[in-house]
C-alpha cells in the first residue's frame, strides 16, 4: 500500500469514529430530552466526551502523517503516542469515576434506577454502533502500526462492555422488581460494572506503558538489535559494530550505529559499505531511517583489526 | 563519553546530584502542610485545612519530581539505548496540568467570590502562618528555578512554578487585602485573585508545550540551530559540505544527526578527521551535544551547493 493510500486509510477510520460520536452523542440527546431521563442524559454526556476524544484521534492521525518539517525533522510520529497516552488518561479518569459511583450504588440504599424501552434502545444502538467502529479502528491500527487508532479502538470496545453492563443492570432490575425474593439483584450491575472499571484499568495501563515507552525512545524488544549487530558484523568490510541504537517514530524506527573500517579506504567506497547496511538494517527493521557513522580502522584501540561478533556498547 | 556541561559535569553523577533539590521542595511542602494545618487548628477556619489539604498536591508532585529525576540520571542502557532524560518532560507535564487545575481552583472561587461576596477574613495568627508557609515555598522556588535554568532541568523548573503557584495566591490575597482595607472596595479581591489565576495558567500553558514538544523531538531552538549552521558553513573552507541537518532536545540533552559530503576519493581517515574537528567545534558552542555524523562521497557540483539544501 503506498504511503499516501496509507495515511487515507487511517484517515478515513479515525474519521468515521468522529461521525458515530456525533451520531451517538446527538441521538442520546434527542431521546434524553424527550424521555426526560437523567440516565440517558448522562450517557449522552459520555459520548460526547467519547467525540472529544475521537475528534483528538483524528488529528493526531493527521499530524502524525505530515512528513519532516524544520520544527520536527524527525517527523511528527510521536504525536500518536501523545495521543494514545491522553485517551489512556481518560480511560483511567473514567474507570475512577465508575468505581465511585458504583460504590456510591451499593452503599446506598434503595437507589430508584428508572428502566424503559428507551433505555434498552439507547444502549443497544451504542453497542451496535462501537462494535463496528472499534473493528474498523483496531483493523487499521495493527495494519498501520498506529498507537492513536489503537487507542481508540480500545476506548470504544471497553464502551460495548459497559454498556452491555448497563443493559444486563437493567435487566436485573427489571427480575427484582417481578420477584421480590431476587431483591438483591438491584445491586448487581454495580458490582458488574466494578468488575468492567477494573478490565478497562488493567487494559489502558498496558497500553499507557507502551505509549509512554515509546515517548521515552525505548528500543525494540524482539532482539532486533542483536540480530542487526549480528549482521552487519558479518560483512567483510566492517570490522567492529557498536553503538548501535534504535527508537520508534510512530510506525517506522530510527536506527543509528558506529562502525568501524580500514582506515585506508575511499570515502567512496565506504558509502558502498554503508549502502549495504542501510539494505541489511531495512530488511531486519521495516520502514527503518538508518544513520551509519563511519570510523577509522586503529583510531580506536582494538579496532585495527576485525573483531568476531560481540555484544555491542 | 561524558560531555561537560558549563557549569557542572553531566555525566550521570552529576545528574543525580539534581534530586537534592527535588528534596527542598519535597521540605518545603511538609513544613507548609504543618504550618497550615497549625494554622486551621489554631482558627479552625476550613480555608487553611483546605489549604493544606492542596498543599498533599504539592507534596506528591515533589516525590514524583524526585522520582523522574533520578530516572532521568541514568545512564543509557539496553533498553534505552538513547539515555533516560526525556523522563524529565513527564514530570513537567503533569506539573504543567496540576498548575492549570490549581489556576482553574483560584478562578472559579473568585468568581463565586465575586458574584457573592463575602466579608474577608479578619487578619490574625491563621493569616501569619499562612503567609509564613508561603515565604518558605518562595525561597524553595527560587532555588529551584536558578538550579534549573542553570543546570538545563525542565523538572526543576516546572517544580519551582508549581510552588511558585502558592506564593501568588497568597500574594493575592494581601494585595486584595491591602486595597480593600486602604478604598474598602470588596470586589477588588476576587479580580486580583482572577488576575493571578490568569497568570499562572499562562506559565502552565509555557510548560506545557515545552514538554510536549519535547517529547515529540521537536528541532533545537532557532538561535541554537543557527549557531550549528554557522559552523557548517565555516567548514566548507576545509573541502566539504554540511548538509540534512536533523536536531532534537532530550531535556537535558541535544542530539544532532548530520551529512558530510567530502570528495569520494579521500580516504576515510582524513574525512573522519574533519568530521571529528566539526563535532568538536559544535560541542564548544554546545555542551552535551550528541553528534552522529554521517560520510558521503559528493560530486564537483554538490561541493558548489548551498550548504542549507535540506534534501541529501
Amino acid at each position: 500500500m503506498s504511503h499516501t493510500e496509507a495515511q487515507k486509510d487511517k484517515r478515513s477510520a479515525a474519521l468515521s469514529s468522529v461521525f458515530a460520536a456525533v451520531g451517538l452523542t446527538t441521538f442520546k440527546i434527542i431521546v434524553g430530552v424527550l424521555t426526560n431521563s437523567l440516565g440517558i442524559l448522562a450517557e449522552a454526556a459520555h459520548s460526547a466526551l467519547d467525540l472529544a476524544a475521537a475528534v483528538m484521534t483524528f488529528f493526531a492521525v493527521r499530524v502524525s502523517d505530515k512528513p519532516a518539517d524544520d520544527e520536527h525533522p524527525f517527523g511528527h510520529g510521536k504525536v500518536e503516542n501523545v495521543s494514545a497516552l491522553f485517551e489512556t488518561l481518560l480511560l483511567l479518569a473514567t474507570s475512577a469515576w465508575i468505581i465511585n459511583e458504583a460504590v456510591h450504588r451499593l452503599a446506598a440504599k434503595g437507589v430508584e434506577v428508572e428502566v424503559s424501552i428507551w433505555s434498552f434502545i439507547v444502549m443497544g444502538t451504542s453497542i451496535i454502533i462501537d462494535a463496528t467502529r472499534s473493528r474498523i479502528l483496531m483493523r487499521a491500527a495493527k495494519k498501520h502500526n498506529s498507537q492513536a487508532l489503537e487507542a481508540d479502538a480500545l476506548h470504544f470496545s471497553t464502551d460495548i462492555w459497559s454498556s452491555s453492563v448497563v443493559i444486563l443492570g437493567l435487566i436485573a432490575v427489571l427480575v427484582a422488581r417481578a420477584f421480590p425474593a431476587l431483591a438483591f439483584m438491584e445491586k448487581a450491575d454495580a458490582v458488574a460494572a466494578l468488575v468492567v472499571a477494573v478490565i478497562v484499568i488493567y487494559v489502558s495501563g498496558q497500553l499507557g506503558m507502551r505509549s509512554i515507552q515509546g515517548l521515552l525512545d525505548a528500543a525494540p524488544k524482539n532482539g532486533e538489535t542483536e540480530r542487526i549487530i549480528e549482521t552487519v558484523n558479518a560483512l567483510k568490510e566492517v570490522n567492529d559494530v557498536h553503538a548501535v541504537r534504535i527508537r520508534t517514530s510512530g510506525a517506522g524506527w530510527f536506527v543509528d550505529m558506529h562502525v568501524t573500517m580500514d582506515r585506508n579506504l575511499s570515502v567512496e567506497q565506504s558509502h558502498k559499505v554503508t549502502e549495504k547496511i542501510e539494505t541489511v538494517v531495512a530488511g531486519i527493521l521495516p520502514k527503518s531511517d538508518v544513520t551509519v557513522h563511519v570510523e577509522p580502522a586503529g583510531d580506536k584501540p582494538g579496532t585495527a583489526r576485525k573483531k568476531s561478533p560481540g555484544p555491542g556498547k | 563519553m561524558t560531555q561537560q556541561s558549563k557549569a557542572t559535569g553531566n555525566g550521570s553523577n552529576s545528574r543525580a546530584a539534581l534530586a537534592r533539590y527535588a528534596w527542598i521542595s519535597i521540605g518545603a511542602s511538609i513544613l507548609t502542610i504543618l504550618l497550615k494545618s497549625l494554622a486551621y487548628l489554631l482558627t479552625n477556619s476550613v480555608g487553611f485545612l483546605s489549604d493544606a489539604v492542596e498543599s498533599i498536591v504539592n507534596l506528591v508532585a515533589g516525590f514524583m519530581a524526585l522520582a523522574m529525576l533520578t530516572v532521568a540520571a541514568r545512564p543509557a542502557d539496553e533498553n534505552h539505548a538513547y539515555g533516560h532524560s526525556k523522563a524529565e518532560y513527564f514530570s513537567s507535564t503533569t506539573e504543567g496540568i496540576l498548575i492549570l487545575v490549581a489556576a482553574g481552583g483560584i478562578i472559579t472561587t473568585a468568581v463565586r467570590r465575586f458574584l457573592t461576596p463575602q466579608p474577608l477574613e479578619q487578619i490574625g495568627i491563621g493569616v501569619a502562618l499562612s503567609m509564613a508557609a508561603s515565604l518558605v515555598n518562595f525561597f524553595a522556588a527560587r532555588i529551584l528555578l536558578k538550579a534549573g535554568k542553570r543546570e538545563n532541568s525542565i523538572t526543576l523548573e516546572a517544580d519551582a512554578h508549581h510552588l511558585m503557584t502558592d506564593v501568588w495566591t497568597s500574594l493575592g490575597v494581601i494585595s486584595g487585602m491591602a486595597i480593600v482595607a486602604l478604598t474598602g472596595w470588596q470586589t477588588i479581591d476576587p479580580i486580583v485573585a482572577i488576575l493571578v489565576g490568569l497568570n499562572i495558567i499562562w506559565t502552565a500553558y509555557q510548560l506545557l508545550r515545552r514538554s510536549v514538544a519535547g517529547l515529540m523531538d521537536a528541532s533545537l531552538p532557532k538561535e541554537e540551530q543557527k549557531i550549528i549552521r554557522e559552523v557548517m558553513e565555516k567548514f566548507r573552507g576545509r573541502g566539504v559540505v554540511f548538509h540534512s541537518l536533523r536536531t532534537r532536545q532530550s531535556a537535558a540533552q541535544r542530539f544532532l544527526s548530520v551529512h558530510m559530503q567530502a570528495p569520494g576519493t579521500w580516504t576515510l581517515h582524513e574525512a573522519h578527521h574533519v568530521a571529528h574537528d566539526f563535532e568538536h567545534a559544535v560541542r564548544d558552542e554546545l555542551p552535551d551535544a550528541v553528534i552522529l555524523t554521517d560520510i558521503e562521497p559528493a560530486d564537483e557540483n554538490a561541493l558548489k551547493k548551498d550548504v542549507h539544501e535540506s534534501t541529501g
